[in-house]
């Protein structure tokens, strides 16, 4: 028994690895359709978009780039499905130099699912919809879109004067934005909320990655933030809400299964190696 | 030489820290002007921050080059991977809804996948690592383990088949650890506060270099 317990104490990585590549693709090929319940936090962000009268602006800041796309990506889709389905004035910023590309790859492939629901669904670039691109200065771009967003961008990613776009023509400052959902990977969200919805007043959601998530709990409580969509599992309880199974519904399965592994390996690794320890104090007072 | 090596920018941090603290309460128009052309300002200079890292990439990895040290293939790639995306971003443009550029290729076929699977191979050294690592060594340890493993299982759709599991993450979340980082804000905010003090009124003078 001793041999086992320190053979299992000091497992072979590659058995763990194993095990844990397991754990993804099984449950990928046979799904378990495990049930997702909507958190508190999140329906709050749901529900705060879904009161917003069709027209309202909002907001959406994509500050995250490809490593933290699994997590946060689904919830870039369904913050635009539901501000077009709700025919939102949806204005999009980008201050990770690194995720320029990935609000408009969102934008493609929303409008082209919402057009496989409806044919006749239509949304006009510059008109509904505006995406502004990257801006360096992540603090001071906050603090000028507070003045003028206009100023901020003078440009839109299709070079185009903001100061000529019809989405403009009601809603040129930060303050006038209804709602704003920030999904982030790094600390522009904290920036967000002290430079610019809190001094603002604009009604925030938070999107981030799981392991940022505990740090937006504070904000949440003093209510300086809407709600928090955290993670994967949060993207996958938007999902839930809005009705359809995205890639954040679809990876539920595997997180279950290797969050489990883990639990129990390290429940496994505690029992054994207080067995251990026993089996020694045993053998050297006899 | 003194003056404009020592007390100018001292000078300078301070009618600027001064300038910008004031007009935060100041709603007169030139107070404000002043305020929107300060930041006007700092977006420019950090756009130029932007050219410094370029220029301080290339000499890095130049130098790696021209000097031949161990592992100066990374460098090539990285020079090789840098100069190909600045020339077609520079020519070719970034993506825009309904248009795909050579940019956008680059971006999703090798970006995407590149940072995917660096971030995605933390999966398995985290399990390795928990495996080995998470005992409880101390009474400390033990709290955290128990928290850890109520968390790692309540906060996934598996968590909901156990009773009360979620539940106890959620409160988890939402008491013990808020409170620790609100403490943590607390203090960064306050000492964030106590060093723009320090630099305001020159007192702190690490960031023109020299360490005094």
């Amino acid at each position: 028994m001793k041999r086992f317990l320190e053979w299992f104490l000091v497992l072979d990585r590659r058995i763990i690895y194993t095990l844990v590549a397991l754990a993804v693709i099984v449950p990928l090929l046979f799904p378990l359709n495990l049930r997702i319940y909507p958190t508190p936090e999140v329906e709050s962000v749901h529900e705060s978009l879904n009161e917003l009268p069709a027209g309202s602006p909002v907001l959406v800041s994509v500050d995250f780039d490809p490593a933290a796309l699994p997590e946060l990506y689904p919830m870039l889709i369904s913050m635009l499905r539901q501000s077009f389905q709700q025919k939102l004035k949806v204005f999009i910023t980008c201050l990770w130099p690194n995720g320029v590309n990935l609000a408009p790859m969102a934008i493609d492939q929303v409008i082209t699912d919402m057009k496989k629901l409806d044919p006749e669904f239509d949304v006009v670039d510059g008109e509904d919809y505006v995406y502004l691109g990257y801006q360096p200065g992540t603090v001071l771009v906050m603090l000028k879109m507070a003045q003028d967003i206009r100023k901020a961008f003078p440009k839109d990613v299709a070079k185009r004067e903001t100061s000529t776009l019809p989405i403009f023509e009601d809603t040129w400052k930060l303050s006038q934005m209804k709602y704003m959902v920030m999904i982030e990977a790094g600390d522009t969200g904290d920036y967000w909320i002290v430079y610019g919805t809190t001094p603002n007043k604009v009604p925030v959601g938070a999107g981030v990655t799981g392991v940022m998530a505990p740090q937006y709990f504070p904000w949440l409580q003093a209510k300086q933030v809407d709600g928090i969509i955290a993670g994967l599992k949060g993207a996958a309880e938007w999902e839930v809400l809005l009705g359809y199974a995205g890639s954040a519904t679809k990876s539920m399965d595997p997180q279950s299964i290797v969050h489990a592994l883990i639990f129990l390996a390290i429940i496994l690794a505690n029992i054994f190696a207080f067995w251990l320890a026993a089996i020694k104090r045993k053998e050297e007072r006899s | 030489m003194q003056f404009f090596r020592r007390r100018f920018p001292i000078l300078l941090a301070f009618l600027a820290g001064i300038a910008m603290f004031f007009a935060q309460y100041v709603p007169a128009k030139p107070a404000q002007a002043l305020y929107s052309g300060f930041i006007d300002w700092t977006i420019i200079i950090a756009g130029f921050a932007g050219i410094f890292g370029i220029i301080s990439l290339t000499h890095y990895h130049m130098t790696k080059v021209r000097r031949r040290v161990p592992g100066y293939g990374f460098s090539v790639t990285t020079l090789t991977g840098f100069t190909v995306m600045l020339v077609i971003g520079l020519f070719f443009g970034i993506a825009q809804p309904n248009v795909k550029t050579a940019g956008d290729w680059m971006f999703l076929n090798l970006m995407i996948p590149m940072q995917a699977t660096m971030f995605a191979t933390l999966a398995f050294f985290i399990a390795s690592a928990a495996f080995r690592a998470f005992r409880a060594r101390t009474a400390e340890a033990s709290a955290l383990l128990v928290a850890g493993l109520i968390v790692i299982l309540g906060r996934v759709p598996i968590g909901h088949y156990i009773p009360k599991l979620t539940d106890l993450a959620a409160w988890i979340m939402a008491n013990p650890s808020m409170s620790a980082y609100r403490g943590i804000f607390l203090g960064v905010a306050l000492a964030g506060i106590a060093m723009s003090v320090r630099i305001i009124f020159g007192v702190e003078r690490t960031y023109m270099g020299g360490g005094d």
